[in-house]
């Protein structure tokens, strides 16, 4: 049955993109704001936390050790032993407004992260992909803030959302190439019926698209043709992201974030934790490694 | 914290949880299909018993049994048999009333008002069952009457009229039973389609209401300011105690099928049973009716 709970009451200014790693067995999540890695095992335990010198919008780890992150001006490797970030590249120098965001890595192991607007206002932003020789290809444009890119199970569809336009897109994505094509609306907010605004996202293993509705605080899970299936409400309104994990991938590991929207600071006590949702009955698929 | 659904039970209108120290169980109702439930604090042995009319509220009784306030008036439950007994009916004249929520004061009074099943008009009424079992009427013009309950001195009665968007608290006569100088205690964030549903007073003073249709859990200060929110897993959270051996777990009662089209509908959880544990809050033993 249905069991909602406090993992990591952690605060954070902005917690995001939990990450279930299959090799490890363990759940990593960022605090963007705070520039923080977390990481614990599936129960919360064994908690550690690693600090990044920019505010960070996503990570993947590396085939071979280590991370790929998308911080403020560009990606990093990053490692885990010394702590050291080392800068690869900066997709869209010049723009203090913008930073790196939301980041997945497709099946095939190539890394796709996009700008914000940290006004969250303007379409100043892009969407990059960065291949496993390194290089950087842009694949999209015009966006106010990048969140929840991820993959159908085959790879052939990339779901992607630019959050203020309250949208989750799907593309064709060319497993071979990494090119997207035949952008659509996937998912409207407004036609929904949904108030609050798409966030981070993830695939489970029915090829469902859970979302979490940030401002409203309900994960929604998405059927193949955009209907929505479910939802589950949640203990704090600013839902950030979700990713299954545990040893048998059927926990969502929700995040939230603690800082003030417009100068007013959440309600909850719980604001900015790290939920764990047992007894949803849907597991979720390995999250890839990048394979750079 | 942590949220569980505790009883998968998809009450059609689960309301009243009300923990009992003597028993160390939690009983709770379905007012629409007119059951009352039990179960054990981790929603183990349940049992329920039917009873012949829609039923807003429940209170055990000292000597045993239970005062409940079915559709049409004030009666007693026989828990052995499943019999009901009419105490009185008080509103005879008016079909389209049904008695609804009710609590017990700190002396073993028993406190439930009615409602106008449409939901529409000031047509009920809040009264008040002595131990006597003689009936006093201790405020009118009600739409739909919930979350009565008491400051934990007893000095201070809290009472909502749902549709109006205010909590209310009175000055109450703890000798008499009498309640006077009724003021607006909290003004109820209608903003996303809420109203303020059952409710309770933690050992703290604080009042916990449930907003239902909204999905989120009030607490109140007593200066009724919000202290904390907590949102819940459906929209239709109708009441909330708290129980359990240390008074610790919150019980939040839902409802699986909304009583009107126009409000919202739930998913897998409706109308379950839910716990919230680790909220390092308490509450109050509640008292039995003492007729």
């Amino acid at each position: 049955m249905l069991r909602i709970e406090v993992l990591i009451d952690g605060q954070a200014s902005l917690g995001e993109g939990p990450l279930w790693d299959v090799q490890e067995q363990r759940l990593y999540w960022l605090d963007s704001l705070g520039k923080k890695i977390h990481r614990c095992d599936a129960s919360g335990a064994e908690q550690q936390s690693w600090d990044v010198p920019e505010h960070i919008g996503s990570m993947a780890l590396r085939q071979d050790g280590g991370a790929i992150l998308s911080l403020r001006d560009g990606f990093y490797t990053f490692d885990f032993a010394t702590a050291a970030a080392e800068h690869i590249v900066d997709p869209d120098p010049g723009q203090p407004r913008i930073r790196m965001n939301d980041g997945k890595v497709d099946r095939q192991g190539r890394f796709l992260a996009g700008y914000m607007d940290y006004e969250e206002r303007e379409p100043l932003c892009s969407l990059f992909r960065l291949d496993t020789d390194h290089s950087v290809h842009t694949l999209e444009q015009d966006i106010i803030c990048s969140n929840g890119p991820c993959f159908s199970l085959d790879g052939g569809t990339l779901y992607f959302a630019d959050s203020f336009q309250r949208t989750i897109y799907a593309y064709d994505y060319d497993t071979r190439s990494g090119a997207i094509s035949n952008k659509r609306a996937f998912a409207n907010f407004d036609t929904l019926g949904l108030n609050g605004f798409p966030d981070g996202a993830t695939v489970d293993a029915d090829d469902h698209v859970w979302t979490v509705e940030v401002f409203r605080g309900r994960l929604v899970r998405l059927a193949p043709d955009g209907s929505i299936d479910r939802c589950v409400g949640l203990p704090v309104e600013n839902t950030t992201s979700i990713t299954f994990g545990g040893a048998d991938l059927d926990i969502a590991y929700v995040t939230s974030m603690a800082r003030p929207i417009n100068g007013v600071y959440p309600r909850e006590r719980e604001a900015g934790a790290v939920f764990a949702v047992h007894g949803l009955g849907v597991r979720g698929v390995p999250e890839p490694r990048f394979a750079g | 914290m942590r949220i569980e659904v505790l009883v998968d039970v998809k009450t059609t209108l689960g309301e009243g949880p009300l923990w009992d120290v003597d028993e160390q169980r939690l009983y709770w109702i379905d007012s629409f299909d007119g059951r009352v439930f039990r179960c054990t604090e981790d929603g183990r042995e349940i049992r329920s018993w039917d009873v012949p009319q829609k039923i807003g509220s429940m209170a055990l009784r000292r000597d045993g049994g239970a005062v409940v306030s079915l559709a049409r008036g004030f009666h007693l439950l026989d828990f052995k048999t499943g019999d009901v007994e009419l105490i009185i009916d008080p509103e005879p004249d008016k079909a389209d009333n049904r008695l609804n929520d009710g609590k017990v004061d700190k002396r073993g009074r028993f406190v439930a008002g009615s409602m106008d099943t449409m939901e529409e008009g000031p047509n009920g009424a809040l009264y008040r069952l002595d131990p006597d079992f003689s009936l006093h009427t201790i405020d009118r013009d009600i739409i739909v009457s919930n979350g009565p309950c008491w400051s934990p001195t007893g000095d201070t009665f809290y009472f909502t009229d749902t549709w109006t968007g205010e909590i209310w608290a009175y000055d109450y006569d703890q000798d008499t039973g009498n309640v006077s100088n009724r003021r607006t205690f909290a003004t109820v964030d209608t903003s996303q389609g809420g109203a303020a549903d059952g409710s309770t007073v933690d050992a703290e003073g604080y009042l916990w209401s449930a907003l239902v249709y909204d999905g989120r859990l009030i607490r109140y200060a007593p200066d009724g300011s919000v202290e904390r929110e907590i949102r819940m897993p459906v929209k239709k959270v109708t009441s909330v105690m708290f129980g359990g051996p240390n008074l610790d777990i919150l019980y939040v009662t839902s409802m699986a099928k909304p009583p009107l089209p126009r409000f919202p509908g739930d998913g897998v959880m409706r109308g379950s049973l839910f716990a919230i544990y680790d909220l390092g809050i308490q509450g109050v033993p509640e008292p039995r009716f003492a007729g």
